[in-house]
């Protein structure tokens, strides 16, 4: 009995000694290193289309305020909102009254300088003869040459008097001329075919008016059968902006439709500036935006002011080797590869471009890491901020992880142009590699050349295959 | 009235001097947990019999957490959970992406390694304590309910802290294993065969509490409960792996899995 106790110990404690030794030698020899879930595509060839977004607002492209050029009250307004106009057809009249009355006293006026002349011209006959027959006594020692002198005199100051009459009748016209163009002012008709899109007087109101800047804008009269889209461009994207390129339009009150459209006119000033102080005249807080007009292909119901979306595709590449959007992050290079990728990222800076809607900021496109201390670059060093675009281009470089076996190599790349979905890569790559394209922390951070890597599903993936499991 | 009739006593022999030491006594509950039992149960109380198995159980528990939480792969790994925990909050809509990078950072600063190791080892000197008298309190409570016997809480004391021996066996085995294969939750379970072990998943944590030292804990607990209440082994274990099942489906299913391996 004490036998068999004694033989039943030491089988357990051999076990257990046995399998322990195993596992502590096993451990100790084990090499560990960190094994980072991935996701990968391919390198592939596709068309990429550039595309920058931007917003807007729906406008006619001819659209002309109303503003009297004389005040007074309005006592006719004959349209309506909305109402369709001729060129030509009144749309405004202010009360003439006064008008009237100042032409009849510039008629008055015009009138009384013509008689003055009149008499000016009477004057001067009387005068002339005057002389004639004081010259001819004269000549023959009849008369003094005092009486002489005072009758040439009197010939010169009608002659004088007759010039001043006949520039009085000038003024006078001018000043009846001025009286009837206000006079005609009180009456004004459409410049142009269109629809009233504004009315911003009633009838009995005082307008003011000037012929030297607008007075009160009394309603506005657009082409409706011509519309543009004006939408605001960021700085960075709108020199890749020319006139001709297509548009895609998505207006927000016809959400089923697209609508086609040409860049038209690009503004060469940013929309905050004012170009005679040289400065911007808004805070710095605000982005930098220059207004860009698209003609719209199609005629619909639009109403000025309506909301717009546009794609303006602005440069496009075939066949071109892509790669997904996340695929693509910065590290900073080795220290002995500093000199030679300073050149790489001298010549391709991260992208920074503007942000808007959907695709356009490609920030968030690459897996950009910005001003974090814990992440792990080569040789301990710190990635930049992204803040100091200067220095990023220099500390930072573009690369695209390439699974090598069980490990990743960091490819140092150079990107084109992007759509959606995918930068277009013009070095670096080939065609049918393949890449880490997910997750976002083992890209944007983990990830490293040479680390030891194992796919796994993506996280919406993981969470079916868990629903199914359990 | 008459007074109700008294619970039966066991039968015990006359206390009389323990011929093992504690060192024996720790090392035999391995081999001969029944011989080890015995001795219980007639010698007078003895805490070094629980304190001396905790205090073990707390040395190994840190030292694993330490071990553990310095793998670069565990640490990945954990850092994956968490990404994935917050992803799955963006995807429900319960925080926006903002927010979940925020946590991400939070818990980067603040639920680093360091951090873990503090706060694992914490734990684990809670741990062993309350697993060792949550054990005896339970037993004293099978006694009462379930066998009818009335047993002195000391006892169950000293028989669930021997039987930590086995746990802290099972503990090292479970580092060593975990160093091995750079993988969480890793024991002589179930969970070896599992690919892509997950501790969010009930049904792995079901095979990761199938675990070789736990049976080999709870009938070296059975034996110890038959001896104390001097019941037939089948019965005492029948209880006891009852009781543990029901536990272990309990943790795993209202999401306190972690606890349950």
């Amino acid at each position: 009995m004490a036998k068999s106790k004694k033989r039943r110990k030491i089988l357990v404690f051999s076990v257990i000694g046995v399998v322990l030794a195993a596992l502590t030698v096993a451990a100790i020899f084990r090499k560990r290193e960190a094994v980072i879930t991935i996701q990968t595509e391919k390198v592939i060839r596709t068309n990429i289309t550039e595309i920058v977004t931007a917003n807007g607002k729906i406008q006619p492209v001819v659209q002309v305020k109303i503003s009297p050029e004389v005040s007074g009250e309005i006592i006719a307004l004959p349209v309506k909102e909305g109402q369709c106009v001729q060129k030509g057809q009144l749309i405004l009249k202010i009360k003439p009254d006064f008008y009237l009355a100042a032409r009849s006293q510039a008629e008055a006026g015009y009138k009384s300088s013509l008689a003055a002349k009149s008499t000016a011209e009477a004057n001067l006959r009387k005068a002339q003869a005057d002389f004639k027959r004081s010259q001819d006594l004269s000549r023959h020692k009849l008369v003094s040459d005092s009486d002489f002198d005072s009758a040439q005199a009197a010939f010169d100051v009608a002659e004088a008097q007759l010039s001043s009459a006949e520039h009085q009748v000038e003024m006078a016209r001018a000043s009846l001329d001025s009286a009837d163009d206000a006079l005609a002012k009180t009456t004004i008709v459409s410049p142009l075919s269109g629809t009233v899109s504004k009315l911003d007087s009633e009838v009995g109101e005082r307008v003011v008016g000037t012929a030297t800047m607008a007075g009160t804008e009394v309603m506005t009269v657009a082409d409706l059968n011509e519309m543009e889209a004006r939408v605001d461009i960021g700085e960075m994207d709108v020199i890749l902006i020319q006139p001709g390129q297509n548009v895609r339009l998505e207006v927000d009150a016809f959400k089923d439709r697209k609508f086609n459209g040409t860049v038209t006119e690009i503004a060469d000033s940013a929309k905050n500036n004012n170009p005679a102080l040289g400065i911007s005249t808004s805070g710095n807080q605000e982005a930098t935006k220059f207004e860009v007009k698209i003609r719209v292909k199609e005629k619909e119901a639009f109403r000025p002011g309506m909301s717009v979306t546009a794609e303006i595709e602005t440069r496009s590449h075939s066949n071109v080797l892509a790669v997904p959007f996340a695929s693509v992050t910065v590290r900073a290079p080795k220290a002995k590869d500093k000199k030679a990728d300073s050149k790489l990222a001298a010549a391709n800076p991260p992208s920074t471009n503007s942000v808007s809607a959907k695709a356009n900021n490609s920030a968030a496109k690459t897996n950009v890491l910005v001003a974090s201390t814990n992440a792990p670059a080569a040789e301990g060093t710190n990635i930049a901020s992204a803040d100091k675009k200067s220095k990023d281009a220099i500390k930072t470089i573009e690369v695209v992880f390439v699974v090598e076996g069980e490990r990743v190599k960091m490819v140092p790349i150079k990107k084109g142009i992007y759509d959606d979905t995918h930068w277009e890569i013009t070095e670096g790559l080939q065609e049918g590699q393949e890449i880490v394209s997910g997750g976002y922390r083992a890209i944007a951070r983990d990830l490293e050349d040479g680390k030891k890597i194992r796919k796994g599903p993506a996280l919406a993936d993981k969470d079916k295959e868990e629903a199914k499991g359990g | 009235m008459e007074p109700p009739p008294l619970l039966p006593e066991p039968q015990t022999e006359p206390p009389r001097t323990a011929t093992m030491s504690v060192g024996a006594r720790l090392m035999n509950v391995f081999a001969v947990p029944g011989e080890v039992f015995q001795e219980v149960k007639v010698a007078p109380a003895s805490a070094a019999n629980w304190v001396v198995p905790v205090l073990l159980f707390i040395i190994v528990g840190v030292l694993s957490v330490l071990v553990i939480f310095s793998q670069p792969a565990i640490v990945q790994q954990l850092r994956e959970q968490q990404d994935k925990a917050i992803e799955k909050q963006v995807q429900a809509g319960k925080i926006t992406q903002a927010q979940a990078d925020q946590a991400t950072a939070v818990l980067e600063k603040f639920m680093g390694p360091t951090t873990l190791k503090l706060f694992g080892s914490a734990g684990v000197v809670v741990v062993g304590f309350v697993r060792v008298l949550w054990w005896a309190f339970i037993l004293w409570l099978f006694g009462r309910w379930v066998l009818k016997v009335s047993l002195d809480f000391n006892k169950t004391l000293e028989v669930a802290g021997l039987t930590t021996m086995i746990v802290v066996l099972g503990a090292v085995v479970a580092l060593l294993l975990t160093v091995n294969l750079g993988k969480l939750g890793m024991g002589a379970s179930l969970a070896l065969a599992v690919k892509d072990f997950d501790m969010n998943r009930k049904s792995h944590l079901f095979a990761g509490a199938a675990n070789v030292f736990s049976f080999w804990q709870l009938a070296v607990t059975s034996i110890g409960l038959a001896r104390l209440a001097n019941v037939p082994f089948v019965r005492a274990a029948w209880v006891v792996f009852t009781y543990w099942l029901m536990q272990e489906s309990l943790l795993i299913m209202s999401g306190m899995g972690q606890w349950a391996l």
